[in-house]
């Protein structure tokens, strides 16, 4: 899958196609929306992350150019400037998602992955890791076909992980992505290991082979086949 | 005290001087007056008498038409003085003169009561002081009005400038005065308003770009840091160092979206409101924090005496009570409580916590930590206050009974 990475920072646009490599995204840079431009107009992609502050102009421009072209590329807007009406704006000229700078790796991935869903499977999709399958439409876990009932923090969390496989997701991306303001007004990590506890027991009695591992007390890591 | 009463002091005992000094030297130059009237009376009777008394025979016994109870005449042993003399007796004038008729020596007395002079003379001090007063009370009075009149632009200046804010939108306008001095006043006092509202403008919008500016830093550090995790092989002692780096970033992270709310806040961005249930927001906010009061192992207790329904932010009216809902957590001691309470307008958090009360004239300011705790952040209680002046709700901390208790009045 083709993500372009629309960011002037060079650090910061290395750091996202480093990361999202790793989950067998191919990434391209444009530092401008010059070469964005020309990009967009030549490649179709699967998801745009687009920085709007570029240095020769407004990168929603980039989003008119989409939508005259009748291109249907999900696009995640990553700013810096957080006001509700940047994000309308933002929206309305047909993004998929609005990210406010700094953000986690793990949660853009994330994010990443829910609009090539809705993009991709039309809203209905199922995600298949080993004995698992996630109906994330339907908000539904099976292992080796047989339901599990969880919680819906439980559900996130499995969710969470399971798009950022095989790569260490910190205790702290997941507080702010579990929280459901997305403030994450607590520093105390310790509510993740409960809802962890539960979903592993949950899943391992329904006949799942654990795969989840607790890397030192920096994070976790699910290790699934592709 | 008042400039105003200050002047009318100093009149009101500059006059009281004049008084009791012009009184009595009114009174003894009156007195001196009159004597001296009294006196050239007295010397005239005797000029108009003495010739008379001479050619007239003296019997003794007989009583003499000339004389009277004010005018005596009686033989005197010796020669007497050879001049008048002028005194005063009781409450008289004496007048005592020798004469000689036919070879005898005669002593002349005439007398004049001061008395009846003496009412006059009250009469007149009395009328005079009447009046004196009657002139220093209506300067007084004229002083007074006039005073007003002439320190009203002042007062107007005074009242403005208390009601002046820095973050007003509209620069200060205090209007032109007759008076030169107030005018200058005035000009001095909008210039310096104008200099201040535009050096907390330009404040703000430092905080605010340099906010904004931080967090492509802030995003680049944080996604190394992500990336540093994926490393293998990892380290414990790495792990542990990369941790420490999350949490840290973490933190800046959540100080800079509070500066910007801060600032947003501020700069009235916050302009949508719709009507919200205060009750439900709480609720909500209760369950989002569930684990965490789980986590510590805290009662909680609910107290719906009342519901209040506000036209509000819903953002602001959500950061309002997280901040307070969640200070209250972080805030307390492993197996504490949190009441909640809304009831006759207020919304009310109380828990346990430190077992001494924080200072109450700083908690509401930038960057008062109340503990040792690295996880407090400096801003909320400051973005509590801020919201609820916004709203003009009134907030109250008090601590009793073990209990930090937080109150936001938000309808009278």
């Amino acid at each position: 899958m083709k993500i372009l990475i629309i960011e002037d920072e060079q650090a910061l646009g290395k750091s996202i196609a480093a990361y999202l490599q790793a989950e067998n995204y191919t990434c391209e840079l444009a530092p401008d929306r010059k070469t964005a431009l020309d990009r967009i107009e030549s490649f179709d992609y699967d998801c745009i992350l687009l920085d709007i502050s570029l240095p020769d102009g407004n990168g929603l421009y980039v989003l008119q150019a989409l939508k005259e072209n009748h291109k249907t590329d999900g696009v995640i807007i990553i700013s810096a400037r957080d006001s509700i009406d940047d994000r309308i704006k933002g929206l309305q000229l047909g993004a998929d998602d609005y990210l406010t700078k700094p953000f986690h790796l793990p949660e853009l991935s994330a994010r990443i992955a829910a609009v090539i869903r809705r993009r991709r499977f039309s809203g209905s999709s199922l995600l298949e890791a080993d004995e698992l399958t996630l109906n994330t439409q339907a908000r539904t876990v099976q292992v080796n076909g047989q339901p599990v009932e969880l919680t819906r923090t439980e559900y996130d969390l499995l969710l969470y992980l399971l798009t950022n496989r095989n790569r260490v997701v910190s205790k702290h991306a997941i507080a702010e992505h579990l929280s459901a303001d997305g403030e994450g007004l607590f520093d105390n990590y310790d509510f993740i290991y409960a809802h962890m506890k539960n979903l592993r027991r949950k899943l391992v009695s329904a006949g799942w082979t654990d795969r989840i591992k607790a890397v030192y007390g920096m994070g976790y890591k699910m290790e699934v086949g592709a | 005290m008042k400039l105003l009463n200050k002047t009318i002091q100093y009149y009101f005992i500059l006059s009281m001087v004049l008084l009791l000094v012009a009184i009595p030297v009114f009174y003894f130059v009156l007195r001196k007056i009159v004597i001296a009237n009294i006196d050239a009376d007295l010397v005239a009777t005797k000029t108009q008498l003495i010739p008379r008394l001479r050619v007239m025979e003296i019997k003794p016994g007989d009583p003499n038409p000339l004389l009277n109870n004010d005018v005596t005449l009686e033989k005197s042993q010796g020669r007497g003085e050879a001049s008048d003399s002028l005194y005063t007796s009781e409450s008289h004038r004496l007048l005592s003169s020798y004469l000689v008729i036919n070879q005898e020596t005669y002593r002349l007395q005439i007398k004049s009561s001061i008395a009846n002079h003496q009412k006059l003379i009250g009469s007149i001090i009395i009328l005079q002081s009447v009046l004196l007063i009657l002139l220093l009370a209506g300067l007084l009075l004229v002083n007074q009005g006039l005073a007003r009149r002439i320190w009203k632009p002042f007062y107007q200046t005074l009242r403005k400038l208390r009601a002046y804010k820095v973050d007003d939108a509209a620069p200060l306008e205090l209007g032109s005065s007759a008076v030169a001095e107030f005018r200058e006043l005035n000009t001095a006092v909008e210039q310096l308003a104008e200099r201040s509202r535009k050096a907390y403008v330009a404040q703000k919008e430092f905080a605010e770009n340099a906010s904004h500016e931080m967090r492509t830093p802030l995003a680049i550090f944080q996604g190394k840091l992500e990336l540093l995790m994926q490393t293998d092989p990892l380290t414990e002692e790495q792990a542990d160092l990369i941790t420490d780096l999350a949490t840290a970033s973490q933190r800046m992270a959540r100080l800079n979206r509070g500066l910007i709310l801060l600032t947003r806040i501020q700069n009235g961005q916050f302009p949508e409101t719709e009507e919200i249930d205060v009750k439900r927001t709480a609720e909500h906010l209760l369950d989002q924090y569930q684990a965490q009061i789980e986590q510590k192992n805290l009662q909680l207790e609910k107290d719906w005496l009342d519901d209040i329904s506000l036209t509000i932010n819903r953002t602001l009216l959500e950061v309002l009570l997280g901040n307070l809902l969640s200070n209250a957590i972080r805030h307390n001691i492993p197996g504490g409580r949190i009441v909640v309470k809304l009831a006759n307008g207020a919304f009310t958090v109380r828990n346990t916590g430190q077992p001494y009360a924080l200072p109450e004239d700083r908690i509401f300011e930038r960057f008062t930590k109340s503990s040792a705790d690295t996880d407090s952040m400096g801003l909320g209680l400051e973005i509590v206050n801020k919201i609820c002046a916004l709203y003009g709700f009134s907030i109250h901390y008090s601590y009793e009974n073990q209990y930090h208790s937080f109150t936001v009045q938000m309808k009278s």
